[in-house]
């Protein structure tokens, strides 16, 4: 089921958010249990094959988690559990999102013959793998207090973050699910939650979709594409891509704040950074997070580690050596990019895109760390036009790499490249209309106050965010005004959803 | 060992490593507030704490420190737990 489906908001969300309410009446339990079961639902909607894997899943690590968890006594056999249940993970990703692709290519360009039927990807699969996987090695560690089997089922299935995220920590949430306070309505948080979800409803519907035609023709045939034809496409997939995926997290966190859950932030408008590093601690905010915590600090813990112990410095003097920069900083940060590219699917194009990213990053922090950071005594107006700079390369830099994120393959990508150059000519065909409706789009995405700033003042989400400029007036109190504003934005959002689309991101 | 020598202690680390001499660490502070306390220099930092007091962090715990007073208690913690007196 979408969030932007009729079935969901006019039956599914008041059915689940009565139930909730309803059955916490006889107890706790009764209303976890109602909400586990009405995410299930959520999830079968789309295709009940699924909802095995689903089960099996949670099951299996279930299970293996307390195995770990009483395995304390024995650390040698404790290891080798965690690495068997963390196998079993991966391995069913892999299956699941690579298997098809890798045997494909065996076939087709190794000639090793492989034979694989296409296998359908199971909805959500690399997020509640991640976020297993995330519990999995807390509970070795020991730093998982809470292990409840209702809660931790709870936490994996929570319909608003299933299917595309955020990607949850349980210790941000399960004591959320223990918390009683929970399981009594609020008005205030529904009605917070209503308006996030409207306007990521609105994100969505009315300025993400309209979007994607232009897009997806532009993708299919590079090559017909002129120098301006091929950077207009390009810009519009990145505007698409964005409100896109910054709807859909405004949607999962509107809709865990009316179940009085907090969500940390996803996005926190990343296209206003002023450089790449910055870029990924405001673009899908808690894929970067998990990544750090459980894939960045273990190698380069590790790296850190070795070098002490081997008499090599450790500090920053010994980072502007060219052995320190690249084994210290370069090498964790091209491996994890690679990582984060491989995560989004099998194809050369996302190693690509997470290669390309991982050089921005080397070279923002090469930048930083050989040459410093830029003097903060300039006057107001080259600090003002350095920041406009900044953010001018680094979106430039994001639409190049996103060229690579959307083609269908690597060959494809290079064709659009080709046009991005002016290979393939250089007729201006743009509509007024359309130059116009990219100009409101890109006021709303520099100009404008992010959702969490607007409604900054009720803690929607765990992040907190720095403060919109006092200038522009828009924040949200409970009051007419505000109620119609979101009344109308939610009956265009309705009325624009029509042939409903699906969230770009539910593809990973 | 007290949460005040810890502080002390930590503050000789953030100036040696940061190349900062004249930083005066409260608990308060977060890597917000020292520009050179990035993501890359945090890992540093933790190993340095690490040998410093002779303590080993967990790969969960290392997101958790980014903040003077969350680390000044972790390693109190640890200092309590490795030498009971």
């Amino acid at each position: 089921m979408l969030f932007n489906s009729y079935v969901f908001i006019a039956f599914f969300l008041p059915v689940a958010l009565a139930g909730f309410f309803a059955s916490a009446r006889y107890g706790r339990q009764s209303a976890a249990a109602w909400l586990i079961l009405a995410s299930l639902v959520f999830y079968a909607w789309w295709n009940p094959a699924f909802l095995p894997i689903l089960i099996a899943s949670i099951l299996i690590n279930y299970g293996m988690s307390e195995v770990v968890a009483r395995s304390g006594q024995r650390p040698a056999l404790q290891s080798a559990l965690l690495a068997l249940a963390v196998g079993l993970n991966l391995l069913a990703l892999f299956y699941y999102k690579y298997f098809f692709e890798v045997a494909k290519f065996l076939t087709e360009d190794i000639g090793f013959e492989v034979h694989a039927d296409s296998i359908l990807l199971p909805l959500g699969i690399s997020f509640f793998t991640f976020t297993q996987i995330g519990y999995l090695i807390d509970v070795k560690q020991g730093v998982a207090k809470e292990r409840g089997f209702l809660n931790y089922v709870l936490f994996v299935t929570f319909f608003p973050h299933l299917i595309a995220g955020p990607i949850l920590h349980h210790r941000e949430m399960m004591p959320q699910f223990a918390e009683k306070q929970t399981y009594r309505f609020s008005l205030i948080n529904f009605s917070v939650g209503v308006t996030i979800f409207a306007m990521g409803l609105f994100k969505k519907a009315v300025l993400a979709d309209p979007l994607g035609g232009d897009v997806t023709a532009g993708f299919d045939a590079p090559g017909d594409l002129s120098f301006y034809g091929a950077w207009w496409v390009a810009v519009r997939y990145s505007m698409q891509l964005y409100f896109d995926f910054s709807g859909y997290s405004d949607m999962a966190i509107g809709l865990a704040c009316m179940f009085n859950v907090r969500f940390p932030l996803n996005f926190n408008s990343p296209f206003k950074s002023q450089s790449i590093i910055e870029y990924w601690q405001r673009w899908h905010m808690t894929l970067t997070r998990y990544l750090n915590q459980y894939l960045y600090n273990p190698m380069a813990l590790a790296v850190v580690r070795w070098r002490s112990d081997h008499g090599f410095g450790t500090k920053r003097v010994n980072q502007k050596t060219l052995g320190g920069f690249l084994s210290m900083t370069a090498l964790p940060t091209m491996l994890t990019m690679a990582l984060i590219g491989l995560w989004h699917g099998a194809g050369l194009q996302f190693l690509l895109f997470g290669l390309l990213h991982g050089a921005y990053l080397t070279v923002n922090h090469a930048l930083r760390i050989f040459r410093g950071t830029a003097s903060e005594n300039s006057t107001p107006w080259v600090a003002w036009l350095r920041r406009i700079l900044n953010i001018a390369v680094t979106y430039i830099a994001v639409v190049v790499a996103l060229v690579l994120f959307r083609s269908s393959s690597l060959d494809n990508a290079i064709t659009m490249y080709q046009s991005m150059l002016g290979l393939n000519g250089f007729v201006f065909a743009v509509g007024k209309a359309d130059i116009i409706w990219l100009l409101v789009l890109a006021i709303i995405v520099w100009g404008c106050p992010n959702v969490q700033q607007i409604m900054g003042q009720f803690g929607p989400a765990l992040t907190k965010v720095d403060a919109f400029s006092k200038r522009v007036p828009l924040i949200w109190k409970a009051n007419a005004k505000w109620a119609c504003a979101v009344g109308v934005m939610l009956a265009v959002s309705l009325m624009a959803l029509g042939g409903t689309s699906e969230f770009m991101y539910f593809q990973f | 060992m007290t949460e005040a020598d810890v502080l002390l202690k930590l503050e000789e680390i953030f100036r040696d490593l940061f190349d900062l001499p004249d930083l005066q660490l409260d608990v308060s502070m977060s890597a917000d507030d020292i520009d050179e306390w990035d993501s890359v220099n945090h890992v540093m930092l933790v190993v340095q704490v690490e040998r410093e007091f002779k303590i080993k962090f967990h790969t969960a715990e290392v997101e958790e420190m980014k903040n003077v007073g969350d680390l000044v208690k972790l390693v109190v913690g640890k200092l309590g737990k490795s030498t009971p007196r």
